[in-house]
Parts: structure tokens; sequence; C-alpha cells
């Protein structure tokens, strides 16, 4: 094993960073079991337990029993899909900070949730009023490609204002990135305020960000795109850590620019758009994760966009289980707990980095 | 041998260079001089694919080099760019590591770190971040990461070449000539380097070519006794001063007034 036996050297964090993927591996697994564990039914761990053992067993006496349906139907549905969001989030944020060059760039905040969101509600509103009627597979398929489509555009359009001649400024990103995401608002609101009341119910759910309607065709229809986006992870980290320097720097050190920026707007786009169609808008978990990581083992992306999967996905977990026990037995909606962890962060490393940063 | 024939460069309608042929060749240091905006810069970045050619070519032991893979040039190729800021924590080791590409072991790569900061003399400065480092430090950081990059001049008798701009503007005097140092030693074996230069007297004693440009052109190359001329520093410059001899035989130049005395 190298990270045991190889002599530290000065600056070299790589071990440190492999070892705190280990150990995030593991924190992500026992976050995974107590949100199985927890719950407002009362189903006890030793229940849990019993269930899954059986189930591993090939015995399944309990199928049909509410016990049964508590755990196999809502709990690991949503733990998966708390899991899958949270990856995609975490990652998307390490990759578009890396893009942007810029520590305070993310999805939720320079607009790319809202595009998405907005893709999102057309389906739900025109899809079942002004086109046709699109309902089951289908609709939770078309879902997410539309999301996709509004966070693609709004990446794009993004990077497109806030980059020239390979410079990006973090005042015109943010900046625009609020106008966009006002765009996408309004035009969401405006679709809100024609729809009706079955259609408001489940537009409210996006504003908000909840974990609770997860079920197993959407993990299944999840699963790929994020999967996907976790496999393009060591294609870009090299180009990422180049990128650093600028762009003609990275071209210099032999990266591929054009497309290593296609494949990042592309995989965040893909992220933020299976997470927002299946989840609503969830703030903050894209900076918070990547930020804490980059003090902790550095900020090499071939170590930190899988060390952000991890901890994205343990932190939403864990977010989760808050706001299913907190106001009990009734559910806070997740995009409080994240805003109220993020927003106070995300403040923080605007102060410490006030001279750096010129806005 | 990297060759630029008839290459035109144009910024709108304004042409930067017009027709410039130049070969950079292995085994000599090559220092471009020429007064501010003469197109010294867009000519570094024209043979470093940077820029769009208007017209020419730029061939790498014949090939064309605009149809190069960036990845295919950057075994080949380093450049050394004037100053770059990062906007993320990375520490001195992990910025030199950049430049060492392709698969190999941990501690290869750790020796390769090690050895190139030795060289530009930042030994115990891997641990380090490099946000904290004073601007010529930094430059230096960057040395060593180019240097990672094409780290035999002349491997298997394929030259490498190391593109610098402007090396020496940050740094102290003890750096300045540590850093032509490292690049004549570059040249010496075997290695080609191109290295824009103000200061006339280090690029007396460094190059082994000198090229003038002015306004877009070449106005003059040679080695340096036979360009560094009273008549070329009027024409190009714009200055009236004499050509004086010190260190050794090689010219040197003492600026001492614009205008004539």
């Amino acid at each position: 094993m190298t990270m045991s036996l190889s002599m530290p050297v000065a600056g070299d964090r790589r071990s440190r960073a492999q070892l705190a993927i280990v150990v995030l591996g593991v924190l992500l697994l026992a976050t995974m079991i107590g949100s199985l564990c927890v719950g407002p039914s009362g189903l006890s761990t030793g229940e849990v337990g019993q269930l899954i053992a059986d189930a591993l067993a090939g015995r399944f006496d309990a199928v049909g029993s509410t016990s049964h349906v508590i755990l196999f139907d809502i709990r690991i549905p949503r733990t998966l899909l708390g899991a899958l969001v949270g990856a995609s989030l975490a990652v998307a944020g390490a990759m578009m900070q890396g893009l942007f060059r810029n520590p305070l760039a993310d999805p939720g905040l320079v607009g790319v949730s809202s595009g998405a969101a907005l893709g999102a509600v057309l389906v739900i509103v025109l899809g079942s009023a002004l086109i046709a009627p699109i309902t089951g597979i289908v609709r939770i398929g078309a879902l997410p490609i539309a999301a996709f489509v509004g966070g693609f555009a709004t990446t794009l359009t993004l990077y497109g204002i806030a980059t020239r001649e390979g410079r990006t400024s973090v005042g015109t990103m943010l900046l625009a990135g609020i106008a966009l995401g006002a765009l996408a608002a309004a035009l969401t609101s405006y679709l809100v305020f024609r729809s009706d009341d079955l259609q408001l119910r489940e537009l409210t759910f996006w504003s908000m960000g909840s974990l609770g309607g997860a079920t197993w065709p959407k993990i299944l229809i999840a699963t790929p795109p994020i999967i996907a986006v976790l496999a393009l992870m060591p294609f870009c980290a090299r180009g990422l850590d180049a990128l650093v320097l600028g762009e003609s720097e990275a071209r210099h050190l032999g990266i591929d620019t054009q497309r290593l920026k296609s494949i990042v707007i592309f995989a965040t786009a893909l992220a933020v758009g299976v997470a927002v169609a299946f989840a609503g808008v969830i703030g903050f978990v894209g900076i918070v994760v990547p930020h804490v990581l980059r003090l902790a083992i550095g900020p090499e992306h071939r170590t930190l966009l899988p060390a952000s999967a991890l901890l994205g996905a343990a932190l939403l977990i864990a977010a989760d289980m808050v706001c299913r026990v907190i106001v009990a037995p009734a559910e806070l909606p997740i995009g409080i707990v994240t805003a109220t962890i993020g927003a106070p962060f995300f403040l923080s490393i605007l102060l410490r980095k006030r001279g750096v940063v010129d806005l | 041998m990297i060759e630029a024939d008839r290459i035109t460069i144009r910024a709108g309608k304004r042409e930067i260079l017009s027709s410039v042929s130049l070969a950079i060749q292995p085994g000599r240091v090559t220092g471009i001089i020429g007064p501010n905006g003469a197109g010294k810069s867009t000519i570094l970045k024209a043979i470093s694919g940077e820029i769009a050619l208007a017209g020419g070519t730029i061939r790498l032991d014949g090939a064309d080099m605009t149809r190069m893979k960036a990845r295919h040039v950057a075994t080949r190729r380093a450049v050394l760019p004037q100053s770059s800021s990062l906007a993320f924590p990375f520490t001195v080791h992990e910025v030199v590591r950049l430049g060492v590409s392709g698969p190999r072991s941990m501690e290869a790569v750790r020796e390769r770190v090690t050895a190139a900061l030795a060289r530009v003399d930042l030994k115990d400065y891997g641990g380090r971040f490099f946000q904290e480092l004073s601007g010529g430090e930094q430059q230096r950081v960057h040395l060593a990461r180019v240097l990672c990059q094409v780290w035999e001049p002349c491997p298997h008798g394929k030259p490498n070449y190391l593109f610098l701009d402007e090396p020496t503007a940050s740094l102290d005097l003890r750096h300045q000539l540590l850093t032509l140092d490292t690049a004549r030693d570059f040249a010496r074996r075997g290695g080609g380097v191109v290295a824009i230069l103000h200061d006339m007297n280090l690029a007396a004693l460094y190059a082994d070519h000198i090229i003038v440009v002015d306004k877009g052109r070449i106005a003059a190359e040679g080695p340096p006794r036979a360009v560094l001329t009273d008549a070329m520093l009027q024409a190009v410059f714009g200055v009236s001063i004499r050509v004086g001899q010190a260190p050794a035989d090689q010219p040197f130049i003492l600026p001492h007034s614009v205008f004539a005395a």
C-alpha cells in the first residue's frame, strides 16, 4: 500500500486524501444505515436489521406488512435518492468551481438549479395542461431530460457571459447568475400562477427541495446519468487542476480545453438536472462540501471529486434525517436545512476572501 | 527545429505580425528583444499555439504544429507564463506536479518534483502555499513546473523546447542569473530555448542568437555581437548610446540617457 509506506514529502497531500476517501466511504455507509433506522413510524433498529437479514437470506415472509413497506418502499429508496442527489450536487459544485476557477460558483447560486427547475416545471404544467397528458414512467423520464436541458442552457449562457479570452470574471459570473436565476424563477412563477391546484402541490416541492417523493422507478431513472457523471470524474481531474493556472496555461500543459469545458458543462448540467428533477432545488451542498474538502485534503481534483461525491451523499442523507425527525410527524423541506447550514458558510468564505475576490 | 514561415497575425484589421519567419534551433538560446508593443509576446503566443494565424505556417520537425494535438505538443515544449494566479490553495509541490504527466510511479513523480524545486533554488518550499509566496518565488515555482514538463532536453535525439516569456521580470539578480543558467544548460544539453528578454545585457550574456522585433517585423537577427550595435539601438529603440565591451569580450549596454548628451 503506497499510502502507508511511502515517506511523506512536504506539500504532497495525496496520501492523506486517499485516506480521507476511505474514511468518507465509511461515514457514508454509517449515515445510510442510520437513515434506514430513523423515521416517524417507530420502526426499530432491530426490526430493520431483521427485515434486511431476511431479505438477504431470501426469506420474504414479511412482504406486504407495514414494516416491510416502510423499509423497502420508503426508507431505502429515500436513502438511495439522498445519496444520488447529494453526490451529484457536491460533484457538480466542485466541477463548476474548477471550471470557473472560483470557490463561490455553485449551481444553486448562479442560477443553474433555477434553470433546471424551470425545465422540470415546464413539463409539469405544460405537459399535463397544454400539450398532451403525459403520465407514469414517461413523465418520470421527461422530468430529468427537461431539467437537464434547462440546466445546460443556463450553464452555457453563464459561461459565455462571464468568460472572456479565457479569463472568468467573478463579479460578472455571480451577477449574471443572479439575473439568469431571477429570469428562470420569474418564468417558473408565471407557470405556477397559471397552474391548477394539483400541479401547485407538486410545484411547491421544487422551491424548497425534498427527498420525500423517492420511489424505485425514480431511483432506476436517476442512477444511470449520475453514474455517468461520476464516471467522467477521472477524465476531467487533471484538466481541471491545470485549468486553475489559466486557460492558455492548461493548453500548454497538453489539455484540450475546449473538450474539457464541454465535458464539465455537460456533466454539471446532467448532475444538477437529475438532482433537481427528483429532489427539487437544494442549495449550498455544492459549495459547502468542496470547500471543506479543499481545506482538509487540498484542491487536487483527482481526490477532491470522489471525496465530494462521498461527503455530499453523506451530508444530504444526514440533513434528510434531521428533516424527518425535527418536526415529526411532519417533515421539514430539506432546502431549509441545507440553506441554514450553507448560507452562513458562504458568508464566512466571502469574509475571509474579501481581499482576494474582486467584485 | 521549430520553424515559423511567413506568419501573419491580425487583431481586427491591424497587423500585429507581418510575414515573420524565424527558426528556433535546438542547442541554442534564442533571445527575442524589441521595444514595447513590437510583437515579441505575439510571436511567442503564435509559436505556442495560443493565437490563430492569419497566414503562414509553423512546423515542428517538419510537421504542421497547428494541426498537432495539444497533448502531443505538450510533450515537446513547455511555456513559462509571465504571471499567473491561483484560485485554490495549492501547495508548491502540487503546482510543480502539474507539470509531470504520463503514468509514473508516485515515488518517481515525487523525486522529479523535488529535483525541479532544487533547480530553482526552492528546495524547502514544497509544503508552502503557492498563494503565500512573493511574485518572484511564484515565478520560480512555475519555472520548476515547466522544467518538469520537458525534463529531458533531448530524449532519444528529439529535442524539446522551452518558451520563456520574460523569465527574469520579477526576479532578483541572483535568480535572474540562475534562471538563465538553467535555460542555457537546457540548450547545451540539446534542447531549444526561446526567451523574451528586456535586459539587453542579459540577452548579450546568455543568448546564442538574438532576434530583434520592431513594429511586427524582424528588424535584425544574428549572434549578439552582430546584432547589438549602436545603429540598431538607434533605429529600433530610438536611443543614441554606445555599445561597450565588458565582461570578457561580450558586448554590454549601459543605459544612461535616452537622448545623446
